[in-house]
């Protein structure tokens, strides 16, 4: 029996190493694409020609096809990106991938469901460290940017934060588009319930 | 006696059809009389906003498929037809809006939120109805309240309540003048750029008064900016709106844009064929739909500590044993 309980032990420290050695190298991948990703937006809007004030209104008209144009995407390493989301006041930042597979997580954060221009759009990312692990830890009143491929920026505002099943699908899309705008989410620790944050366009 | 008895018969069958009638007739009048509660939430996680001043009104019902505006609202060029698509909806509140304040249409029912951040307002029939806010400064923030657009049908009548929870921002005012601007945009077929007019001229509104009456045309690039202090409500109005022409009207609290959509008679809608993709969608062991379980979107972290403490007690039971043994 110590032996078993040995092994079991041992197995524990096992997967905890995997863990951390998965993680770390998906932040490694991740901040490749991130730094790529925000030099070609970068490219993107230097090429546009853009400089109203009245731009921050483009985006509300659904006829021009260029708003969400998978033809526009950035891709990189095989991957699809529609834009970057910052969360200034953790400091975090990351690439945002058009459609979401358990592999492209491990690289970026997901278009889960839902445009932005829809007002519905829903991301989602692992809570890795370097991720969205302190995805908690936004509070209502902070700010969050999702920036395009164009390089223009839309802010939102946090207005909640709940905790929903991981078997809740139903809840997580309701009210998109009247609710709220914008939901981020992902795993608690134990991977049972989902960390979701809602977001008004400011 | 019997001519009296069929002629009470008569009047008694009478006396019962009226009454029926009667009933029937209060019943529907009550029905049409009933106030549907709509109660206006206006409030988030940080701050409850009191003595905001919210009102409803009837813009239009619903026709088959579509809404059609009706009443005051009934000659404004608005294109009512496509509400899949909710930027577009917004759209359509915010230019009911601004017209709704600048021609100073009465609401159905008004009033200011409470401590709590809500008030009680009223509707008493089916149909479509603007929620929409007044901004307004204290001394330390401004608050700009985002119009919207409710649809009360039967369902909601014989519930006899409807709640809105509000948007809207509260921040803080800055100093001085702040700088406002409006522009004309025109949406015409490709190559018929001669369907844009010379000029067209615009009413700025000021807390409902007009401020100022200007001329946008292709030498100013259609657009005219203004300063002024921020505790004033502003709207726009386009007037002489040009034939075959739907109107937009989008804005913040300081930028308003005027959108002109061309429709000639022969004309369809614009595509609306850019549906929402799917839900999910592309790279491999993607997901085809949205099933009720949410993706996994962490490490394996729970059977850790289910492992450690099995090996601890494992442990603790097998160093128990062999000491009894001993």
């Amino acid at each position: 029996m110590i032996i078993m309980g040995i092994m079991l032990i041992a197995a524990a420290l096992s997967l905890n190493y995997y863990n951390y050695f998965h993680e770390k190298q998906s932040n490694k991948r991740m901040e490749a694409v991130l730094s790529d990703l925000k030099t070609q937006i970068s490219d993107s809007s230097e090429d546009s020609d853009s400089s109203s004030p009245f731009d921050i209104f483009d985006d509300s008209r659904s006829t021009d096809s260029e708003i969400d144009d998978p033809d526009k995407d950035i891709v990189l390493d095989g991957n699809s990106y529609i834009g970057l989301i910052s969360f200034p006041t953790l400091g975090q930042e990351f690439p945002v991938t058009r459609g979401w597979s358990y592999a492209a997580m491990n690289t970026a954060a997901c278009q889960y469901s839902g445009r932005r221009v829809d007002n519905d759009l829903i991301i989602c990312a692992h809570n890795y460290t370097g991720f969205f692990d302190k995805l908690d830890k936004l509070s209502s009143g902070d700010q969050v940017i999702f920036t395009d491929v164009y390089g223009r920026e839309f802010n939102y505002t946090v207005t909640n934060s709940e905790l929903l099943s991981g078997w809740d699908s139903p809840s997580l899309i309701k009210g998109g588009g009247s609710d709220w705008d914008l939901t981020l989410f992902t795993c608690t620790w134990s991977g049972y319930s989902r960390v979701t944050v809602r977001l008004v366009y400011s | 006696m019997k001519l009296k008895f069929s002629q009470l018969a008569k009047a008694v069958l009478c006396t019962a059809a009226m009454a029926v009638s009667a009933l029937g007739s209060m019943t529907i009048s009550a029905s049409a009389a009933d106030n549907i509660n709509v109660d206006i939430v206006c409030k988030n996680d940080t701050t409850t906003v009191s003595n905001a001043e919210w009102s409803i009104y009837k813009v239009g019902e619903r026709k088959e498929a579509d809404f059609v505006l009706t009443g005051e609202f009934s000659d404004y060029p608005i294109d009512m037809s496509d509400f899949t698509d909710a930027s577009k909806m917004q759209a359509v509140a915010d230019t009911l809006d601004n017209y709704a304040k600048t021609d100073g249409i009465t609401p159905v029912s008004t009033g200011k939120t409470d401590a709590n951040g809500e008030v009680k307002l009223s509707a008493d029939s089916v149909g479509l109805y603007l929620v929409s806010g007044k901004s307004f400064e204290n001394t330390t923030a401004k608050f700009t309240p985002s119009p919207s657009l409710i649809e009360i049908d039967k369902d909601i009548v014989a519930e006899g309540q409807i709640t809105v929870y509000t948007k809207f921002t509260y921040e803080e005012i800055p100093a001085g003048d702040s700088d406002y601007g409006v522009r004309k945009s025109w949406i015409v077929p490709d190559g018929q750029e001669k369907l844009i007019p010379d000029n067209i001229k615009v009413e700025i509104y000021r807390d409902g008064k007009l401020f100022d009456t200007v001329t946008l045309n292709a030498d100013n690039n259609w657009e005219y900016f203004w300063k002024d202090n921020s505790a004033a409500e502003w709207t726009v109005k386009e007037i002489d709106i040009p034939a075959n022409y739907t109107v937009v009207t989008k804005s913040n609290d300081k930028l308003f844009l005027i959108e002109n959509t061309y429709k000639s008679d022969s004309s369809s809608n614009t595509d609306s064929s850019s549906s929402t993709p799917d839900s999910s969608s592309s790279g491999s062991d993607s997901s085809s739909s949205t099933p009720d379980s949410i993706p996994q979107t962490g490490s394996l972290n729970w059977p850790v500590p289910v492992l450690i403490g099995g090996g601890v007690i494992l442990i603790a039971a097998g160093w128990r044993v062999s000491r009894k043994e001993k």
